[in-house]
């Protein structure tokens, strides 16, 4: 191997042009596959503050069907109703901690009556319960969340980013500091790191107690279920998942006995993470084989590309090294050898390329994430147009799975380039071999 | 010389398959990945609209709410908010840029918010056509905002003094020819399949619009809901029913139409600093300035086909350049082991620009050949598949196969268009990448060339 190694070496040195464009061409192909993991990885994987993503189910959307079904109206839950369907009864047990929230998007600022809000800017408003510090690793550089209790007391408190803090009071421990907000006034509680869009659950710029919700009073029976709340329950450990949701159907059937004239249905959900990407509206998911499908056809037409046109490449190299191949077959090296040798000498080529992708598609989500991330976003408005908060983290990008996927997707690409020209180079016989650049 | 270029490639036929692979592999793939990209850049980019976004801005009327201390009990009346309300639009107005403004309501073309169903022919009711609807106040100057122009004269300034009808409706080109028939629309009335009560008379035909702006033009129908010159106690009283409760309801909205000369940036941070603070009377603020284009183009980001348009693109460059350097490399190996022939041909009197000349085309005949075999393969596949539409949310119907939407919906022009750009772009892509070996080859010295012999 290693031979072969310095043999390719060898021919890197004596055929700079062939090798830059085989390494220029893997290079490529890598960085664009690299760059179609790295983003599924982020909006997939458990990754901060969207940590427990494995372990969490949502609820998003209840529909309301009158008569024969032909008319219905979808929304979020109301409070009253959430409380009837989640399966409070496991708390503590397989469920470990319940987020109600309602999450305002594209808020635009109110410039005539507000204390400051930058230009063209819109906001991302969470109200929510106090687990939403559980559910999502925010990580608290000032102060605190607000508690159970500031929720039952109305407490008009607010946690905010670092950014907004600068922007809004020139500083960044800004505990203490009152804004206003839509013409109330709030007192600062605590300042969060930054969230990037990429992790679009946890982003928002503003934090308010779920008390702030004017319809969050209304728990009484006979209130609309239909409502503005959504929940996300998280589970002990992911095996947990199935049971509940398996608790909130049966709590919904529960719910259904109480209306004679009407059914509720929450299609497929509380659903997980995974499927949630693949989103369509109000309560509809795509069928997710039908959009791996897609996904996995793109992947292919990335590797499948780039590997024929090296195979080309490779079959055109190959023409002037057959007489050093046909040479060694003469003395006896079987064609498992001379394949293994070009395969082996085609790595060092596929290795050097894979590296350089590898870096092109880090800089590439480094720089351009919130432009790339249009490409792996399969619901209609989940990131926010000109918004400028993408940011990647280390941990997104250097970990065990990256790695193994760029080197998986190396091996292959240099299987299926190299093998099939060899091949066909060697089946010639050892006399066209030899004598092939005297014709 | 073309027939000797088919033998040349016949010859060297084991190299010119690889080639022939993978321009057929990258024409069926781009191909594939370019007529999405084709549909959605037509429909969101390159339609007409219909009308003139370029110049029109929206301001969103906020109302303060009860619980702040600004709130004035004292102006939380109908007869207040209207007059705090005209006040406001006044102001607009009055602004020296300001060529129009109009009040409306939530929906308006590209305000994100939209009304459709069905419409059908009063007297033939078998004529049925999906129709996305939106109110409009007569004599508002709508049209001189918007811009949308009769059918007939093309003018879109005489609209505003067409006099308040009850009930009275501006219907589309595409509409009208749905429902009555072309030229025929004017008098005639149509009503709601569900709901046969009212019926609405039709008393204008305008070009056809592009309802949202992601989509093609489409059945798009302007609803006189009361005259707003109209001072009469009847009218008046209706217009503040429905105007009041829209602006208290946080859903009213002033559009407007600035001269063509003024620069919309500049507007837009002059406005906010200067105009915004000034358009708060009473209960009634406006909350932030937006171009109208900006509305539709986030309506297209948001429909995801800003996203899905980023990812064709990225793949057809990917395709574009892997195709580039493996001709590249192809081609330039070869010239190598080609160089006697080359200089034999040379010898014999070929110029350098015929031995360029040579290279590039058996390049693009290769290209040829592939994308006969290429649009054989695709023919089986659309024949399954069907050629991409894009029609998601769609509300109005859409035009139908004559210009421009036929560009889309005609399945042979579409086919056509398609193929033409792959082939152009894979054709510029070869001779990119064709053109520096081949100038290498040209370059040969025919002397140097047969000496290695």
């Amino acid at each position: 191997m290693i031979k072969y190694f310095k043999q390719s070496w060898q021919l890197i040195r004596q055929n700079p042009l062939f090798s830059g464009v085989y390494i220029a061409g893997t290079a490529l192909a890598i960085s664009m596959v690299m760059v179609y993991s790295i983003l599924w990885y982020v909006r997939v994987a458990d990754v901060a503050p969207e940590s427990n993503r494995s372990r969490s189910l949502y609820l998003n959307y209840l529909k309301e069907n009158q008569g024969n079904g032909d008319n219905w109206r979808s929304s979020a839950f109301s409070r009253y109703a959430l409380e009837k369907i989640l399966p409070m009864e496991l708390l503590g047990q397989e469920l470990e901690h319940v987020l109600l929230y309602q999450k305002n998007d594209r808020q635009k600022a109110d410039k005539a009556y507000s204390l400051f809000l930058p230009q063209g800017i819109s906001l991302t408003v969470y109200y929510a319960t106090p687990s939403i510090c559980d559910v999502f690793d925010y990580q608290f550089l000032h102060g605190d969340s607000f508690t159970e209790e500031d929720v039952t007391a109305r407490a008009n408190k607010v946690f905010i980013t670092r950014s907004y803090a600068r922007k809004l009071f020139g500083k960044e421990d800004a505990v203490g500091e009152v804004l206003t907000y839509q013409f109330k006034e709030y007192v600062v509680c605590g300042v969060i790191a930054d969230v990037s869009q990429i992790t679009s659950q946890a982003y928002a710029n503003l934090w308010f107690p779920i008390s702030e919700v004017s319809s969050y009073d209304q728990t009484e029976a006979g209130t609309w279920l239909i409502g503005g709340l959504k929940s996300i329950l998280l589970a002990r450990t992911k095996a947990d998942l199935p049971k509940l949701q398996e608790a909130v159907h049966l709590n919904l059937k529960k719910l259904n006995r109480e209306y004679s004239d009407r059914t509720f249905t929450i299609a497929g959900q509380p659903v997980e993470h995974f499927r949630s990407l693949f989103n369509r509206g109000v309560g509809e998911w795509e069928e997710v084989s039908e959009s791996l499908y897609q996904v996995m056809l793109i992947l292919l037409a990335l590797l499948l590309v780039p590997a024929v046109n090296l195979s080309g490449v490779i079959a055109s190299g190959m023409e002037s090294r057959l007489e050093e191949l046909g040479l060694r077959k003469a003395f006896g090296a079987s064609k498992m050898e001379l394949m293994g040798q070009v395969v082996a000498e085609n790595l060092l080529l596929t290795l050097l390329g894979g590296g350089l992708g590898l870096l092109l598609s880090y800089s590439g989500v480094v720089f351009f994430s919130g432009w790339l991330l249009q490409l792996v976003s399969y619901t209609n408005s989940e990131f926010l147009m000109n918004a400028t908060d993408f940011t990647v983290t280390p941990g997104m990008l250097f970990n065990g799975w990256i790695f193994l996927a760029a080197l998986l997707v190396c091996l292959v690409l240099n299987l299926l380039s190299a093998s099939l020209p060899v091949w066909f180079s060697l089946r010639k016989n050892i006399v066209d071999s030899l004598t092939v650049n005297k014709k | 010389m073309i027939k000797k270029i088919f033998k040349q490639i016949w010859a060297s036929k084991g190299e010119n398959g690889w080639i022939f692979a993978e321009l057929l592999v990258v024409f069926v793939a781009t191909w594939l990945v370019m007529d999405p990209l084709y549909t959605l850049v037509c429909q969101s980019k390159l339609f007409p609209y219909g009308f003139e976004p370029e110049k029109v801005f929206c301001l969103e009327v906020g109302y303060l709410p009860s619980n702040v201390p600004k709130f004035r009990v004292e102006n939380d009346n109908q007869e207040a908010v209207m007059q705090d309300i005209s006040l406001v639009l006044s102001r607009v107005r009055a602004l020296p840029q300001v060529l129009a403004a109009t009040p409306v309501g939530a929906e308006f073309i590209y305000s994100g918010s939209f009304s459709g169903t069905k419409f059908r022919n009063v007297r033939d009711t078998a004529k049925i056509t999906n129709v996305q609807y939106m109110q409009m106040y007569c004599g508002s100057d709508y049209f001189k905002v918007f811009r949308f122009r009769d059918a007939a004269t093309g003018r879109y300034d005489l609209l505003d003094e067409i006099p308040y009808v009850p009930n009275g409706v501006f219907i589309t080109e595409y509409m009208e020819e749905q429902l009555f028939g072309k030229g025929k629309g004017i008098g005639q009335e149509v009503q709601l399949t569900q709901n046969l009560l009212n019926s609405y008379k039709v008393i204008g035909v305008l070009e056809n619009v592009k309802g949202q702006a992601a989509l093609q033009q489409g059945s798009v129908m302007f609803w006189m809901q009361t005259d707003y010159r109209d001072t009469s106690k009847m009218v008046a009283g209706l217009r503040k029913v429905l105007y009041s409760s829209a602006v208290k309801s946080n859903y009213a909205h002033i559009i407007f139409r600035i001269d063509e000369k003024v620069d919309n940036e500049i507007f837009i941070s002059d406005f906010q600093r200067d105009v915004l603070p000034q358009l708060a009377v009473g209960n009634v603020y406006v909350k932030d300035i937006a171009s109208l284009q900006s509305m539709g183009e986030e309506q297209v980001y948001e429909k995801g086909v800003t996203g899905k348009i980023r990812t064709q693109t990225s793949l057809v460059f990917f395709f574009l350049v892997n195709i580039a350097l493996a001709v590249f490399a192809t081609f330039w190996l070869r010239i190598k082991k080609r160089r006697s022939e080359i200089g034999v041909l040379m010898a014999v009197g070929a110029s350098r620009k015929n031995i360029r000349n040579q290279l590039l085309i058996e390049s693009l005949l290769l290209l040829g050949a592939a994308a006969v075999a290429g649009i054989i393969l695709l023919l089986q596949l659309l024949y399954f598949k069907g050629m991409y539409t894009y029609e998601e949310g769609r509300i109005g119907e859409v035009v139908g196969s004559g210009w421009p939407a036929g560009f889309i919906n005609n399945p042979f022009i579409h086919f056509g268009m398609v193929t033409l750009l792959v082939l152009l772009v894979i054709g510029a892509m070869l001779v990119l990448g064709t053109w520096l070996p081949a100038s290498k080859a040209a370059r040969t010295e025919p002397a140097v060339a047969l000496k290695e012999e």
